[in-house]
């Protein structure tokens, strides 16, 4: 059995997601991966997630599961032990095939619940599988401090605020705001900024950029001393009524 | 669902690097006409599992192939 055929048939008994390295990999960028990353649909619980994989283990007796050694590495688990394991490790992998599976109860930065939108925003790719969308695979490479994760961030965010830029020239008021709240660059605050014709965008483009600068982002910090050149004075006591509630936005971004 | 903005630190660290490459051209103004991309994908638009794991194998190899013995 070949890991393609594995993961087929995972993905023939619950929904699955591909994360991870081929997931970068299928959204542009050439890069090397030792391993398939799956997210499989963990609700209702962890014994319906942990049953196709025990299928699996049962019918191939070449492959076998592992789950991550608190001194570094992997070790072997029985199959009885998949459902306790994908619990508290919140993966398990799956060896004796070309390419490991790691396969994910739960991914870094998400709850069980989040699976539903995030099935829902993925692309279909082949046999049921699903490609994780841009936004939520950067979510997942958030917490890991692998020098490879930050090329991977990079990459990712570029292509997204490639297509941001795009679609806040041409979209709704309501849908901008929404992108915006969704994901956010000091690049992409700064275009909605200079480039979008609504008050209310221009306006939650501030903002964020406001946020950020006080956070401590130094490109942000940037964006806003160039572009305060660009207008009256007045601004910073407008920007501190940027604390109270969002539907002032609209009047905000009027007044700037 | 989850929003995203970017890590401080990777920010910093990003922000940092830039200013590293600005002392290293010594304010010296970026070329006007630079050379377009000039690379070819290992698979133009890849939409399956075989096309990534086929990208992925042939980096690997390619580091192989070009590391210094």
């Amino acid at each position: 059995m070949t890991a393609q055929e594995a993961v087929a048939f995972l993905a023939s008994k619950r929904r699955t997601v591909l994360l991870g390295g081929l997931a970068v990999i299928l959204h542009g960028l050439s890069r090397n991966t030792k391993d398939f990353d799956i997210w499989l649909d963990p609700l209702p619980d962890v014994q319906s997630w942990a049953a196709p994989i025990q299928q699996l283990l049962t019918r191939e007796a070449s492959l076998q599961a592992q789950q991550i050694s608190s001194f570094g590495g992997w070790k072997p688990i029985s199959v009885g032990d998949v459902p306790v394991v994908g619990s508290k490790d919140r993966l398990i992998r799956i060896v004796g095939i070309e390419r490991p599976i790691d396969v994910f109860f739960v991914p870094n930065e998400f709850e069980a619940v989040d699976f539903e939108g995030v099935w829902e925003r993925g692309i279909s790719i082949e046999h049921g599988v699903r490609l994780i969308e841009a936004i939520d695979l950067i979510i997942t490479k958030q917490l890991t401090d692998r020098p490879q994760d930050e090329t991977d961030i990079r990459f990712l965010t570029n292509k997204i605020e490639a297509q941001y830029r795009e679609r806040l020239r041409t979209c709704s008021e309501a849908e901008a705001v929404s992108m915006l709240d969704r994901f956010a660059t000091p690049e992409i605050a700064a275009i909605a900024v200079r480039e979008s014709k609504a008050d209310s965008i221009r306006a939650v483009g501030w903002r964020i950029l406001y946020e950020m600068r006080d956070n401590g982002d130094p490109f942000a910090a940037e964006f806003i001393t160039e572009m305060e050149r660009e207008r009256p004075a007045k601004v910073e006591e407008l920007l501190r009524q940027q604390k109270k509630p969002p539907e002032q936005d609209q009047d905000l971004g009027r007044s700037l | 669902m989850k929003s995203y903005r970017p890590n401080v630190e990777m920010q910093k660290r990003r922000y940092s690097l830039r200013l590293s490459l600005l002392r290293l051209r010594k304010g010296k103004p970026l070329p006007t006409q630079a050379i377009v991309s000039n690379s070819e994908p290992w698979i133009e638009n890849p939409r399956s599992l075989a096309d990534a794991e086929a990208i992925s194998d042939s980096v690997e190899r390619s580091m192989e192939g070009w590391s210094l013995k």
